[in-house]
């Protein structure tokens, strides 16, 4: 099996299968200009991020594959645990999968914050994207 | 300190997000921040207004804030005065993307409006509407120049010219695949533009006065190909069905509260269209269609896949051959037949293999046929129960046992 390094905004690098570095357009269309000999870099996607969205993409490869035990349901629990994150963390998540162009994981992510959104009056939606790093802090 | 989170989201992730919204949280995230308000203008597709005259003033800075509309609703209330033509042409002006418009109870938009919109809107595909000013003159204006022009929805057509009582509206273009006629006085009106479009695959007519036999007949000579059908209240007799028949490739068909139709008609439409997918029968208690015309049905349409049947009298008769003969079945619904009991329920029980979704509304079943329905329809994923006196909670909880 073919390896893709990637390397993250910190410079970490992380090895994967280059089947599942192509789920990623924007990877995709690096390695088809510039190969596969030397590392890709993401400067745009922190360490943290780019590990979660291996962990995706890897487990939704995995359940789609044929012989996959996995049902609907264990999927859909798998993707609620994986956008169960602070709102900071959700954000960046977009962003990575918009600059990484990964749609599955655009379309969680940015449905996840619609659900949040949805039903709120202005003001309450204004407080809950600016309160959360008193909360951190 | 406080920090705007949403500022580590790009202007186009963020109208990703908006994108996921009903238009009505839409709305509201509008409202959020400056930020949100000019990218929800910049974005938005869909438009709802209420199109009272009052907006008028408004419509200039409406029209610059959304400038990507593709589907557009102006609704007016019958009691209100409406926008009119200026109005009409202002917006065919700003949107010259778009793709689909309603309007309903615009009674001041005239033939004029349309005509000069019809000029403009190259990229029409829908259009709907229902109690305005405008009669077969506008009609006829956007069907010859809205090329694209596939799915046109009239309810009360209102503007008929006094010049012009009898214009008929012409198929134009003839690319009308999908046409709705309700409400109509002077349906009629539009024979030309049914029988000249070659390409119509759904026809829906609702509560048109005037006999329908007769129109069926050339519609159905002149569109053998025709894919779905809905009569609603309609004056059809069983002629009309007879003409339905000729409809070889009919894949679906609504007969709803037709009340001189009858178990003939249902059986000359069983011989003609063998394709029939889904289907629909409301028999309005006239008592004319039931198990005789069902069972013609099941001998001959056995793709059939969905099934409403509304006051009919059916019986285990003719559920049993349906049971038998239309093996990919697997939606139905019957609703307010008294005839429908335990014993048809155990009839759909024991044969009816490839049900996935059943709906009983107001029929005379008990526990005992909800909870034998357990032991049998091995695919039935949903089971709805409205309405029926003797089914108790109790009953459904001893099924959801098993």
């Amino acid at each position: 099996m073919v390896k893709v390094t990637l390397k993250s905004a910190e410079g970490d690098v992380f090895e994967v299968d280059e089947e599942l570095a192509l789920e990623s357009l924007m990877v995709k269309n690096m390695i088809e200009d510039v190969g596969l000999d030397s590392a890709i870099s993401l400067p745009n996607v922190s360490s943290t991020i780019l590990a979660k969205v291996i962990e995706y993409i890897k487990f939704h490869m995995d359940a789609q594959k044929d012989g996959s035990k996995k049902t609907s349901e264990e999927i859909k629990a798998f993707d609620d645990d994986f956008v169960n994150v602070g709102i900071p963390t959700l954000f960046e998540m977009v962003l990575a999968s918009n600059y990484l162009n990964v749609k599955s994981l655009l379309s969680l992510t940015c449905n996840t914050v619609a659900n949040m959104i949805k039903t709120k009056p202005p003001a309450e939606v204004k407080e809950m994207f600016t309160s959360a790093k008193q909360a951190k802090a | 300190e406080q920090e705007d989170l949403t500022l580590l989201v790009p202007d186009e992730c963020l109208e990703w997000i908006l994108h996921k919204l009903s238009p009505g949280d839409r709305t509201q995230s509008s409202l959020v921040c400056r930020r949100w308000h000019r990218l929800e203008g910049r974005s938005r597709t869909q438009l709802s207004l209420a199109a009272h005259a009052d907006v008028m003033p408004f419509l200039p800075r409406i029209c610059s804030r959304f400038v990507q509309l593709t589907k557009i609703t102006l609704k007016c209330d019958r009691r209100d005065p409406s926008i009119n033509d200026r109005a009409l042409v202002l917006i065919s002006k700003h949107c010259k993307g778009l793709v689909k418009l309603k309007l309903k109870g615009c009674k001041d938009v005239t033939d004029e409006g349309i005509d000069h919109f019809s000029r403009v809107a190259r990229s029409l595909k829908k259009f709907s509407c229902g109690s305005c000013g405008f009669g077969p003159l506008g009609l006829n204006c956007l069907l010859q120049r809205c090329a694209d022009l596939e799915s046109l929805a009239v309810k009360r057509l209102r503007g008929i010219s006094q010049a012009f009582p009898e214009l008929l509206i012409s198929p134009g273009c003839g690319r009308i695949r999908k046409l709705c006629l309700k409400e109509l006085r002077n349906a009629r009106l539009f024979g030309p533009l049914i029988i000249g479009s070659p390409n119509l695959q759904v026809l829906r007519l609702s509560k048109n006065l005037g006999h329908w036999d007769k129109l069926l007949e050339a519609i159905t000579e002149h569109l053998p190909h025709l894919l779905e059908l809905h009569v609603e209240r309609l004056q059809l007799s069983d002629r009309g069905l007879q003409a339905v028949a000729q409809c070889k490739s009919l894949e679906a068909l609504y007969v709803v509260k037709a009340s001189e139709c009858t178990n003939f008609g249902l059986s000359a439409v069983a011989f003609g269209c063998r394709h029939l997918k889904r289907l629909r029968l409301d028999g309005w208690r006239s008592g004319r269609i039931g198990d005789e015309g069902l069972i013609s049905i099941a001998k001959r349409c056995r793709e059939l896949q969905e099934l409403v049947l509304i006051r009919l009298s059916i019986s285990v008769g003719s559920l049993t051959i349906i049971g038998s003969n239309c093996a990919s079945l697997e939606r139905l619904a019957v609703c307010n037949c008294e005839s429908f009991g335990d014993a048809e329920l155990c009839c759909i029980a024991t044969r009816f293999r490839a049900l996935r979704k059943l709906c009983i509304r107001s029929c005379s079943i008990t526990n005992l046929g909800v909870e034998g329905l357990g032991n049998g329809c091995p695919a039935l994923t949903r089971l709805k129960v409205r309405n029926c006196n003797q089914v108790t909670s109790e009953g459904i909880g001893n099924l959801r046992v098993r």
